[in-house]
């Protein structure tokens, strides 16, 4: 399915109806009584008894948040650089949540204006990335309310099954044009926030690892790319390994003798996610030694 | 960790160079390549031994298993090791998994994904067992596949959805991933993976072993027949958001089984959980029973939990109950009706079916063209679940006449109308008639 056909939601509309149906009639049998005497003709659902007719399993369900800087400074390699990457990635990770979890992607891009590159969060399988063109100021604080607001039941995490709370990747190359803390700290209220996974990367010298530090909670999750090679050694470094945490449930027994509270397992995913990034940074080689803020 | 690249040679331990062809795929615990080494294409899993606890123990571990063998040939074993880099990397090799099977995951998401390497573009096909026999045999043969690791005194550690190829036709299985298994009792790091660990180790009060490979096969069974977790249902959904400590509760501390008998509190969700509603309606008592055991008794009494040997005498039994009609219903004998305890009749189109009844066993056999029993089901010393012994057949040279060819390597004895046995010797059958007895030696079937 493309992306057009997901958006447009006149053609959602018939399939999702007919969904329903099918949900309506799984429910009417299931309250079928369901003992074994062969005699309760009703006991027969001749459409819908097929033991090898099965759906996928039930799945959770993880919203990926790319918070990207289009901002005017971003012109040329580095935002070159992030499209080239972003590209070759989505296919990377489509089989990242396996059959425990569908993983959906967001995008939202601030530069003067703010603007989601899909109108919805797109499951990762049907996501083609849109290249993005860089313009104007940094209104980062505006992206945090629009971020903010989107993170809710009621929008773009309105899955009925269970969810994982979601990955949010912040990438830029400059300090806030607009008053960012305040946003921030209404984004600080949000639950989905306060237990999502966060990582920040900083591309070129300009970026703040302090401003950066206070979105992601952690000094661990925030990188800090000075090089086109860095900058796309990093991306996937984040991407993958806050994809895979995220989809997943955590091994919360390691390393433990003994029996776990809910004190022991809090922010184990953060926790995880900072000591991997952490972990993967020392093993990373300057691939490419000319600097992202030269040369231009 | 030093990640390999596209044609680097990685030294073997025993002489040799594997040659790196491609990725296959990567996991929690490292990557696996497509490797040549000695002219033929292997799987070389190279490990993050950063990530590892104790990576010498580790190798050790595998070194000892790859001496021992594997249990059976439903494991893709390691074969061999690669020599420890400096810093201490290390490999194994193991063999690839055939074309013709499928991955658990796969077969959980009812489809696969092909992306193209060119425009990355992704297409499905679906992945779907051709029959609820081979279905039905795919589970004795996970069932059986642990039996053995088992009786060979070791644990798989990492039971999950991860570890499993089947063939959608056949139901061969094959069990990859046989680098954490260990002897019982010993645990080199691994914790497993959530939602198929024993509630003990989500709590943190017991490390992989024998009795929670237990847990994680029933598990791994029931996703397999019912399509869903175990433990999520209404209780756990009403959290919305798995966090980690809503996770500790569900699955360990206060893990529900979902069709707990006294605790309805987490039933299945209409519209989340479908599958799972669906078929709990279509399965026999004793399928359902042995799993409410595992999930309520079994979860905080590992020696309640259902051994191999059950769970493959449940699944024989529920092999040699199916169904094929002939106006295109197959299903399990618990889902035709049963007019009197010796047959069973289509819902759907009224045929009706005669029953066998053995004399080692309770159930009657449901009777149709091409139904038939196998070596352990007539031979009590046998465990030979995949030999079929008897096939109803029709008689070649008398269309309409049904009756069993002895496809076995024995000779059975046989009454007939005329009320006198016969020998049937292999290759040689016999007509069904409301008379009939087949004695097999210890074993006798009569209709």
């Amino acid at each position: 399915m493309s992306n057009e056909q997901k958006k447009d939601p006149v053609n959602a509309v018939p399939a999702e109806a007919a969904q329903e149906d099918a949900k309506k009639k799984l429910s009417d049998a299931a309250e079928q009584p369901v003992d074994t005497a062969g005699d309760a003709d009703d006991l027969f659902d001749f459409d819908d008894d097929d033991p090898l007719s099965a759906t996928g399993v039930s799945k959770k369900s993880l919203v990926i948040f790319f918070l990207i800087d289009t901002s005017r400074s971003m012109v040329g390699k580095k935002i070159g650089e992030l499209n080239t990457v972003m590209e070759e990635l989505i296919p990377e990770i489509r089989r990242v949540g396996e059959a425990d979890t569908d993983v959906k992607i967001a995008v939202l891009t601030f530069g003067t204006q703010v603007r989601w590159m899909y109108s919805e969060p797109i499951l990762i399988e049907d996501f083609e990335w849109a290249r993005l063109r860089a313009d104007g100021v940094t209104n980062m604080g505006e992206a945090f309310r629009e971020l903010s607001s989107r993170m809710s039941r009621n929008s773009f995490l309105n899955s009925p099954s269970l969810s994982f709370a979601p990955v949010i990747f912040l990438m830029t190359d400059g300090y806030p044009s607009d008053d960012y803390k305040e946003a921030l700290e209404e984004l600080k209220q949000n639950s989905w926030y306060k237990f999502g996974l966060k990582a920040a990367l900083g591309i070129g010298s300009e970026a703040n690892d302090e401003m950066l530090e206070e979105f992601t909670g952690s000094k661990d999750t925030v990188v800090h790319a000075y090089s086109g090679g860095q900058l796309a050694q990093m991306i996937k470094i984040i991407a993958v390994t806050s994809a895979q945490i995220g989809s997943k449930s955590m091994t919360l027994s390691d390393d433990v003798n003994h029996e776990l509270n809910s004190e022991d397992v809090r922010s184990a995913k953060q926790k995880l996610l900072g000591q991997q990034i952490q972990d993967s940074m020392t093993n990373l080689g300057d691939a490419d030694a000319i600097s992202l803020d030269t040369g231009w | 960790m030093v990640e390999l690249s596209i044609g680097q040679e990685v030294e073997m331990e025993y002489g040799g160079k594997a040659q790196v062809l491609g990725v296959i795929g990567s996991g929690g615990q490292g990557i696996v390549y497509l490797v040549r080494y000695n002219g033929m294409k292997w799987a070389l899993k190279w490990y993050d031994i950063d990530k590892m606890k104790n990576p010498k123990a580790f190798r050790k571990n595998i070194q000892n298993n790859i001496s021992d063998g594997p249990p059976s040939n439903k494991f893709l074993w390691p074969k061999y090791l690669t020599k420890e880099k400096p810093d201490g990397t290390f490999g194994y090799l193991m063999e690839l998994k055939p074309e013709s099977f499928d991955s658990f995951v796969d077969i959980l998401n009812t489809y696969k994904l092909s992306v193209d390497p060119l425009t990355g573009r992704s297409t499905k096909t679906p992945v779907r067992f051709t029959s609820l026999f081979a279905m039905v045999t795919a589970v004795i043969n996970i069932v059986n596949a642990f039996r053995q690791l088992h009786r060979a005194g070791k644990s798989y550690q990492d039971l999950n959805d991860g570890g499993f190829f089947i063939n959608m036709d056949t139901g061969a299985v094959l069990v990859c991933d046989c680098d954490n298994i260990a002897p019982d009792g010993s645990n080199f790091g691994i914790g497993g993976k959530p939602g198929y660990m024993a509630p003990e180790v989500v709590r943190g009060v017991a490390k992989p072993n024998v009795q929670t490979d237990k847990y994680s096969l029933a598990v791994v069974l029931f996703k397999l027949l019912f399509r869903g977790d175990p433990m999520e249902g209404e209780k756990v959904v009403k959290d919305v958001c798995l966090t980690e400590s809503s996770e500790l509760k569900h699955y360990g501390q206060n893990a529900v089984f979902i069709y707990d008998p006294d605790d309805a509190s987490n039933r299945p969700v209409r519209g989340i959980h479908d599958n799972v509603i669906k078929f709990w309606r279509i399965y026999p008592d004793y399928v359902k029973d042995a799993f409410i055991r595992s999930f309520t008794l079994g979860i905080s009494d590992p020696n309640k939990r259902i051994i191999e040997n059950e769970w493959q005498k449940i699944f024989i039994r529920l092999r040699s109950e199916i169904i094929q009609c002939t106006c295109g219903r197959t299903n399990f004998s618990s889902m035709f009706k049963q007019p009197d305890y010796k047959t069973f009749k289509c819902p759907q189109c009224g045929t009706i079916f005669d029953t066998l009844k053995f004399s080692n066993r309770k159930n009657r056999m449901p009777l149709y063209l091409g139904s038939v029993f196998y070596e352990c089901e007539i031979n009590p010393e046998s465990e030979d679940f995949q030999t079929i012994a008897g096939e109803l057949v029709e008689n070649k040279l008398k269309p309409g006449v049904l009756g069993f060819k002895n496809m076995s390597d024995q000779v059975w004895r046989a009454k007939m109308p005329d009320g006198d046995f016969y020998d049937i010797p292999p290759g040689k059958g016999f007509p069904i008639w409301q008379g009939l007895i087949i004695d097999f030696g210890e074993v006798t079937a009569s209709l």
